[in-house]
């Protein structure tokens, strides 16, 4: 028999049911996750993610279609029975800051444990493992209303990993947390899904986190439909770029970054290499420059490095202005 | 130590620490002296002697002390414990319930609901809720009141829970609950704005709250009341853990989310409903006995938490009733007052020495 999928959705319609009324926020679509996979699910905000994500958790009903965790529906399975095939990182946030941190990593065990809660000598082994996959030693025996955000999330997914199951969902876990918390937090599942061979699915708003280290990527549009695949190919077919489409807003294929800044149409030749010419470029950016590399343009920037001082020095018609910090050299130019 | 042993100690966390041990060991103790000095004291002096005597069945030269002690002290005794642990309890398991430090009893209308469910019994028998009507009523009669007030107390819970599920805010559902205990106590006001002057006076007798009222075979119907709730209680202490992190993730880890509100609501109006019905609602104790127990064993698993909140529940009740008969004089003074004046600055001590209002 062919291994089933971890996660399945076939015409999948997610959204609100009030009354005879429905609101359909995203759908119909069909996805499918394989174990091994790290999958980021990307849209803008409002169109329908954490709809989505709660549906394939099953906190909600879907309005139509199905969800299949391991060939089974999710609607047949017991809330127990679900417990052991998926857990979750939520947005909600614990309250209970009395709560210390090994307690919050063994209700993980909660699905196996006996009616009173006691941990056997196998949930213990588990916790221990979940406790050092995320690296979260040090702060075992502090309560959770003293963790940090980051702190906080990798207890959160602790947790999860404690649960034992073949499927990890992640609301926007990098949320509120400062880029190098983020990295290493997206760094973290990424190696969880290669070494446990787990399916983790991760909605998340990290364009180039999830670019860098998504197996696939399921774009939510607007409109509420969804595109798979590759980051790779979702960029270069278009998709990407059509997804997030905004006024002001352009996504550039070549560095798969989005350009925050306006252009005013000069034009400049930017010479020189390295850290210093790279950071150079991306002041000139900032300043609504075009750049270019053939030496067409009427101002020609040129980045020095000569026995260890940098050096800029600005050509504009035969006159020759020269920095030797950055500093001098944008405000020269600001007197243009 | 090496990593591997502090990982150990981690791991057994779930178990008692020595010091923990330490702690409930001469919280016992105390409980014990607390107990004897508050059989001891009354408005009859006895001898302590002559006290200790009748407490191990060891007899009495006067008829009337033996009388006095096994008849009116000891039940009373008995009964602050129970309303103790009684009230600690529910008062913990409603504020993991709705997540919030400030759900207790008394404040969210439950003791309210009990009243009136105890209200309606009396006015369909044609008489006042007091104590002295309690008092009188056959073993039948004082089931009938227990289940009527635990009742209302569950349906009270139960239109909160409703409300609050909903809103998902816990400062409008306090505000909710604070709404619904005074329109309970409203109806119950028009009931007594038709009552006769002298019922309306026992009435308020009873609001101040008694423990003296349980005697005999009440005392029996109450004490297998309270255990049947607190065993309900311990019993769902793992369903109460997981609901710490919220109901999205205990529903995640597999609980049957409707179904453990249930338990919940009918242990807690089980505990709540029948203290009332006997004791009337006494305040208090049931928002700050669970702080002060997260306060001193640290810990937020309930399989600790409702052992302590009853060892320490039992201890405030013993204290404030023992202040409460102001020993020397002849007067009592009703166990209501006591229980709000030497307790709010107790929880007002620990949460600003602690700062862990939000850590419940």
């Amino acid at each position: 028999m062919e291994k089933q999928p971890l996660l399945k959705a076939t015409n999948l319609s997610v959204g609100y049911r009030s009354g005879q009324k429905e609101k359909c926020v995203a759908g119909p679509l069909s996805v499918e996750m394989c174990e091994g996979q790290l999958i980021c699910l990307l849209g803008p905000n409002g169109a329908g993610k954490s709809t989505l994500i709660r549906t394939l958790s099953g906190l909600q009903h879907a309005l139509s279609g199905a969800v299949m965790i391991e060939g089974e529906s999710i609607t047949k399975l017991k809330p127990a029975q679900i417990a052991r095939k998926l857990s979750l990182v939520l947005t909600d946030s614990v309250k209970s800051g009395n709560l210390d941190v090994f307690s919050l990593i063994s209700l993980g065990r909660y699905p196996y444990s006996g009616w009173l809660g006691g941990l056997s000598e196998n949930d213990k082994n588990i916790i221990q493992w979940a406790v050092e996959s995320t690296h979260t030693e040090k702060f075992l025996d502090r309560k959770v209303g003293q963790l940090s955000d980051g702190e906080c999330q990798k207890v959160m997914l602790a947790r999860a990993l404690a649960q034992d199951t073949p499927l990890i969902i992640l609301d926007e876990p990098t949320a509120h947390l400062d880029l190098p918390s983020r990295i290493e937090l997206m760094r973290l599942l990424h190696q969880l899904a290669k070494k446990t061979k787990k399916g983790i699915l991760i909605s998340t708003h990290e364009l180039d986190l999830a670019l860098q280290v998504a197996d696939e990527i399921w774009l939510l549009k607007k409109d509420g439909s969804l595109e798979s695949g590759s980051p790779e190919s979702l960029v270069l077919n278009g998709t990407f770029e059509s997804a997030f489409d905004k006024a002001g807003v352009l996504f550039d294929k070549t560095t798969g970054t989005f350009n925050i800044h306006q252009n005013t149409g000069k034009t400049i030749t930017l010479l020189g290499n390295g850290a210093a010419a790279f950071w150079t470029k991306r002041a000139l950016l900032r300043h609504g420059y075009t750049i270019t590399e053939s030496a067409s343009a009427e101002i020609v920037a040129e980045v020095i490095l000569s026995e260890k001082s940098l050096e800029w020095r600005l050509t504009i018609n035969e006159d020759t202005f020269v920095s030797h910090t950055i500093d001098g050299f944008l405000s020269r130019l600001k007197t243009l | 130590m090496t990593e591997a042993d502090s990982y150990k100690n981690e791991l057994n966390s779930g178990k008692l620490s020595p010091l923990k041990k330490v702690i409930i060991g001469a919280l016992i103790l105390f409980l014990f002296i607390l107990f004897i000095l508050d059989v001891s004291l009354g408005p009859v002096a006895i001898p302590f002697k002559a006290v200790i005597k009748i407490i191990f069945s060891l007899g009495s030269d006067d008829e009337a002390w033996i009388y006095i002690i096994e008849k009116i002290r000891i039940p009373k005794a008995i009964t602050a414990v129970l309303v103790g642990c009684g009230l600690s309890v529910s008062g913990l398991q409603m504020q993991t319930l709705f997540r919030n430090p400030l759900a207790g009893p008394s404040v969210l209308g439950i003791t309210a609901g009990a009243s009136l469910g105890v209200a309606l019994v009396m006015l369909s028998a044609g008489s006042i809720t007091s104590l002295y009507t309690i008092q009188e009523l056959g073993i039948n009669s004082s089931w009938l009141i227990i289940i009527a007030s635990t009742i209302g107390a569950a349906l009270i819970m139960m239109l909160i829970l409703a409300i609050s599920s909903s809103l998902k805010d816990n400062v409008i559902m306090l505000i909710v609950g604070v709404m619904i205990a005074n329109i309970t106590l409203s109806i119950i006001s028009i009931w007594q704005y038709f009552s006769a002057p002298d019922q309306i006076k026992e009435y308020l007798l009873w609001t101040f709250g008694s423990l003296g009222g349980v005697t005999e075979h009440h005392l029996y119907v109450l004490m297998f009341s309270i255990f049947a709730g607190l065993l309900l209680s311990f019993i769902s202490s793992k369903i109460l853990d997981a609901l710490l992190l919220g109901e999205n993730y205990a529903r995640s880890m597999g609980l049957t989310v409707n179904r453990a509100r249930i338990i919940i609501i009918c242990s807690t109006s089980i505990l709540a409903g029948s203290i009332t019905a006997f004791c009337g609602p006494i305040g208090f104790v049931g928002i700050a006995v669970p702080h002060l127990a997260r306060s001193l064993f640290n810990t937020s698993n309930h399989r600790i938490l409702i052992p302590g909140c009853c060892l320490i529940g039992t201890a405030l009740m013993l204290i404030c009733d023992i202040i409460s008969q102001m020993p020397g004089s002849q007067t009592a003074l009703p166990i209501n007052v006591i229980t709000a004046l030497i307790g709010s600055p107790v929880v007002i001590w620990v949460i600003v020495s602690r700062n862990n209002l939000r850590g419940f």
